[in-house]
């Protein structure tokens, strides 16, 4: 008896080192220093989000984090391209309605048109009391209608996560949270964290942003994968 | 999408109206008059027995009395102005009193029948019909004619799902014919085109042009369709035009300064440069239960189970009219003549008691204080309901979503049980955020055609009926092109100090309290792109936008306002 118990915590430790440190509340992300990270060869198209995202990932449904240091960075456009890409396309199979969650009554409808995103299918949900955010972040997560459901949402307790995370897996929904780069250490259930940082050209000219985006919470993967994201005319392009 | 408006005409409502009220009148000829204070009583309208017989509208009554070469006509009049009738009448008329504002006389196939005009009572007669309409499109209106004559509706979306423009019109046809009603119609892109369409039609016939054909039609519309007023058509005649076509040949300015304003506004409507939206029907008369307690009460479980048979009672009422409730109010009468009402508005019309009753309780616990309520009364009311058709209902709301966008499904599953579950899912989604969040905070978005940044799109609440564009001063657009414009807009542009080298023009620094830090370095910056306009809201703006990067890499929309030369922060690109 003593054994198997044994053994069964042995094997749930081997499943917890397996999933990685990120998924689970304490975990504390690494110290990501952006200027000493060597920043790859920019890699176009989808094999520059497969190096850091499998495909694979979201058919079940799950949470992502984007960071950004400063208001402006661009982790907000950063994961809406990727959600047009991979989860609102019509190829991909899934329900393409988009949820945005305004909280802040701020965001701005016809900035997305560039990125892709079929205003048809996109539904605002304008949130005014605090209180209901997370209700509401849930409730579309939970509805087989949705596909993403995108917003900037700072402050989230350990158990409002994990409702978020519960609520995505049952509705096979994938969350995109918008946060500051200082909620990075907060506990996560989310399955993936991103920190988007812009990148300058050496020339002072204005012309197509580029961004570098590091993988700094992963679930059953390694942190510290970053990958060039760079945008052209009619978007973003990783 | 190119708008679609069929207008449907009716020719000589008044006759029309009263042989649907008492069919045996179709066997005589029917004349319609009404008193006229300077030339006493006149003809208003008769059927086509009566002007074989040579009787015609504005003719005096006495004069149609005159020409009848049978027996002494039979009078058919409301009580109310039985004793003015009575006058000129021949003493053996009768009266035959009835719930309905008309009085019948006694039938007698062949005769010469006379009666009242009634205005009144043909509009709520054309309001049926509106409302029976409503099961091909949501949006269906009356002409703007006094007294309207004719149903405008917009067919734009749902003309597809019943298999297209001609098809639809056939139905709707064949349907109206079934009933014994004549009418003609026509279809256009505009609103003014379909009314002049409708009155140029046939007889139980439906005009649809496209193409070549559509413009020889517009250039050939009689004046007289274009929907003026009697002295605009006169000044016109005496001018000797005749035809659409000649009047466009005329310069605008000679026209506004000899004619008004409004010919141009008729003008540019029937061209389709002016919108002009459809003044969608709704009933006046809510569909409503009451409820009252002996004592006031705060016990939710007695009023939870009064709320059930309530919301029974009315969906029962709502199906035996083939009715779906869109958005439905819940009053609640306390102490001292206070109310209190919560409103659930639904995304597509419903008529499941069990889901409303949901609805209804998850409202109720949203809001605060409730619990504090002493309830003496209950008042369960439909403020907006649409025909419920089950299958087309469903096709119409289903339509939003095409066959892609669905998850693949379980083994077994069609795709229209997908598409059907997916339309449902979304339905409930709309639904339960809207009953939380209230109706205005669950939104769908178009852009609009409109330089001016706030202005260029429009939210539309998506529960509580409302599947058409917005009804806006400004066109609807499918996107804002390649444009780069921030994600987030600040709500109140906010003031900001920016340096600029004064020789170059180019922008320096930008000092704003949102910017960490404040001061910061600008690395590039793209503008100026002049954005001027908004004179005709009475909110003129002028205003040079640039796009600017910080040396941190965050990028920002600025604007200098033209008139006092201050920055003004606008928007985040996130």
């Amino acid at each position: 008896m003593a054994g198997s118990r044994e053994s069964l915590v042995a094997g749930l430790r081997a499943q917890l080192n397996g999933w990685g440190s990120a998924w689970h509340p304490g975990w504390e992300p690494e110290e990501v220093d952006a200027g000493n990270l060597g920043v790859r060869q920019e890699e176009k198209g989808e094999a520059g989000w497969e190096r850091i995202l499998p495909r694979s990932w979201g058919v079940r449904g799950g949470l992502i984090e984007w960071f950004e240091a400063r208001v402006g960075d661009g982790s907000g456009s950063a994961a809406l391209m990727m959600a047009q890409q991979r989860y609102l396309s019509p190829s991909s199979g899934m329900a393409k309605w988009l949820v945005v969650i305004d909280v802040e009554g701020a965001f701005y409808p016809p900035g997305v048109v560039r990125y892709g995103v079929s205003l048809r299918h996109m539904i605002v949900v304008r949130v005014r009391d605090p209180h209901d955010l997370v209700w509401a972040w849930e409730q579309a997560l939970r509805s087989s209608a949705t596909a993403v459901v995108w917003g900037r949402v700072e402050k989230l307790t350990c158990k409002e996560f994990r409702r978020l995370q519960l609520a995505a897996e049952h509705g096979k929904t994938v969350g995109m949270l918008v946060r500051g780069a200082y909620r990075s250490r907060d506990p996560s259930w989310a399955d993936w964290g991103f920190l988007v940082s812009p990148c300058l050209s050496a020339v002072p000219s204005w012309g197509c942003r580029r961004w570098k985006v590091q993988v700094v919470r992963c679930r059953g993967g390694k942190c510290g994968e970053e990958v060039i994201l760079r945008e052209k005319e009619e978007g973003w392009h990783g | 999408m190119n708008r679609r408006i069929l207008c449907l005409v009716f020719p000589h409502w008044p006759v029309q109206r009263l042989w649907g009220a008492h069919p045996e009148l179709r066997a005589g000829e029917l004349v319609v008059h009404r008193r006229d204070a300077r030339r006493g009583d006149i003809v208003v309208d008769c059927c086509p027995r009566g002007y074989r017989a040579g009787i015609r509208p504005g003719m005096p009554l006495a004069e149609a009395h005159a020409m009848a070469h049978h027996s002494p006509p039979q009078t058919f009049s409301s009580r109310r102005e039985a004793s003015s009738s009575r006058r000129e009448a021949s003493s053996s008329r009768r009266e035959v009193s009835s719930s309905r504002r008309e009085v019948v006389g006694e039938n007698r196939p062949g005769r010469r029948q006379f009666h009242r005009y009634d205005p009144e009572e043909d509009r709520a007669e054309l309001q049926r019909l509106a409302e029976w309409c409503q099961q091909f499109t949501p949006v269906v209106g009356l002409d703007d004619q006094s007294p309207p004559t004719a149903l405008l509706l917009d067919v734009t979306r749902t003309a597809g799902r019943f298999g297209g423009e001609q098809t639809l019109g056939a139905q709707i046809l064949q349907q109206f014919v079934t009933r014994e009603w004549v009418l003609q119609g026509g279809f256009a892109s505009t609103l003014g085109g379909a009314w002049a369409a409708a009155h140029e039609a046939a007889p139980q016939t439906l005009l649809s042009l496209a193409g070549k054909e559509w413009e020889d039609f517009q250039a050939a519309i009689p004046v007289t369709r274009l929907r003026l007023d009697r002295l605009t058509e006169e000044r016109l005649s005496q001018l000797g035009i005749q035809t659409f076509g000649e009047l466009l040949m005329l310069p605008r300015d000679g026209l506004r300064l000899r004619l008004g304003a409004h010919l141009l506004q008729r003008i540019d409507q029937l061209l389709g440069r002016t919108l002009e939206p459809i003044q969608a029907y709704r009933s006046r008369d809510p569909l409503e239960i009451q409820y009252a307690f002996e004592h006031p009460t705060d016990r939710w479980e007695v009023i939870e189970q009064v709320v059930r048979q309530m919301v029974y009672s009315l969906v029962e009422r709502l199906r035996a009219q083939g009715m779906g409730v869109l958005r439905l109010q819940w009053e609640f009468r306390l102490p001292h003549g206070k109310k209190r009402a919560l409103e659930v508005s639904l995304f597509r019309p419903m008529a499941q008691p069990e889901y409303l009753i949901r609805l209804l309780l998850t409202r109720l616990e949203c809001h605060k204080h409730v619990s504090l309520w002493e309830i003496q009364g209950l008042v369960l009311r439909v403020v907006l309901s649409v025909p419920l058709l089950e299958h087309r209902s469903q096709s119409l709301w289903t339509s939003r979503m095409d066959g892609a966008n669905v998850r693949r499904g379980e083994e077994g599953e069609t795709a229209g049980d997908l598409e059907e579950g997916a339309a449902r899912a979304l339905a409930q989604l709309v639904e339960q955020l809207s009953c939380r969040l209230g109706r205005e905070s669950v939104l769908g978005v178009r852009l609009l055609a409109d330089p001016d940044p706030e202005q260029g799109y429009r939210y539309l609440e998506l529960a509580g009926g409302n599947p058409e564009p917005p009804r806006s001063h400004g066109q609807t657009v499918e996107k804002s092109g390649t444009r780069e414009l921030p994600l987030w807009l600040l709500p109140t542009p906010l003031a900001i100090q920016v340096q600029r080298d004064l020789k170059q023009g180019h922008l320096l620094t930008m000092e704003s309290p949102m910017a960490a830090p404040r001061l910061c370095q600008i690395h590039a910056w793209n503008g100026p792109e002049r954005i001027q306009g908004g004179w005709w809201r009475g909110r003129t703006i002028a205003r040079d936008y640039y796009r600017v990067e910080d040396k941190q890499g965050g990028r920002w929309w600025i604007f200098r306002e033209l008139m006092s030369s201050k920055w003004f922060l606008h928007g985040v690109y996130g």
